[in-house]
């Protein structure tokens, strides 16, 4: 059988009528949906307590990842009298 | 106020071939009658934003269902090629692959039944573009000129897309 009389097949889909209380249904969820929405005060609230977590996290960070200056180190080796080579026997 | 009005016709006015057209894409008489209510909610919370000069409304709304209803078929493909590993978690919600039983189309005779599922099951293979004009153009009837209008494309652009979809359903069907 030729492929258009294949897809000519098609044409015989009737139009089917939509179930019934369509429209009560679609509102009942509508209705369900507007309930269910936040409120902008408390999504305004979360935006601002994620910016503060985000900003007290980025500071911690920062704190902890200023770069030692090799003065620092320096210092810390004389202070403790840390050996500064591989020689472990003092021989 | 007004809005629920002009909503109300709206839903009169396209309820029966926003509900065929769900129904050609999902196959499914109780997938295209949910499918139907969640356009006509989409239609309601953006009918503020449709403008007149930009399509007419039919063409609005219908984009929006076609839309949705390719959503919710990629979502269930999803599904399906994450089905196998739902299984290994025994996952309540298990994808089980779509039968040609499982097409459940109110609008075709005891007669024509297994020649036109045979054949929707392969027209669900075709990419979604060819789909869409297949279910335009054969099975809602529509001139090429509506088509291109709905799908936003040209008619030239709707004649290629058919006869690719043409000789795609012929490999297939003769494989």
């Amino acid at each position: 059988m030729p492929i258009d009389n294949h897809i000519n097949l098609l044409k015989n889909i009737q139009p089917v009528d939509p179930p019934p209380f369509l429209l009560a249904k679609i509102k009942h969820r509508m209705a369900n949906t507007i309930t269910e929405t936040v409120p902008f005060q408390w999504m305004l609230a979360f935006c601002i307590v994620g910016a503060m977590l985000i900003l007290i996290n980025v500071g911690i960070i920062s704190q902890y990842n200023t770069p030692t200056t090799s003065g620092d180190i320096k210092d810390l080796v004389n202070n403790w009298q840390l050996s500064t080579n591989n020689t472990i026997y003092n021989e | 106020m007004k809005v629920a009005l002009v909503f109300e016709s709206v839903f009169e006015a396209y309820q029966q071939s926003i509900y065929n057209l769900s129904l050609h894409y999902l196959q499914q008489e109780e997938d295209a009658s949910d499918a139907t209510q969640e356009i006509f909610i989409k239609v309601y919370q953006n009918l503020h934003q449709y403008q007149p000069e930009a399509a007419s409304l039919k063409t609005w709304v219908y984009r929006i269902a076609i839309n949705h209803c390719l959503d919710l078929l990629r979502k269930k493909k999803t599904k399906k090629r994450l089905g196998f590993v739902l299984s290994i978690f025994a996952f309540q919600d298990t994808y089980t692959a779509p039968q040609l039983t499982d097409i459940q189309h109110p609008g075709i005779a005891a007669e024509d039944k297994e020649a036109i599922h045979q054949l929707l099951h392969i027209i669900n293979t075709l990419p979604e573009a060819q789909k869409t004009a297949i279910i335009l153009a054969k099975i809602e009837s529509r001139s090429q000129k509506e088509v291109a209008e709905i799908m936003g494309i040209t008619i030239k652009a709707v004649e290629s897309l058919l006869q690719r979809a043409k000789t795609n359903l012929s490999k297939k069907i003769h494989r």
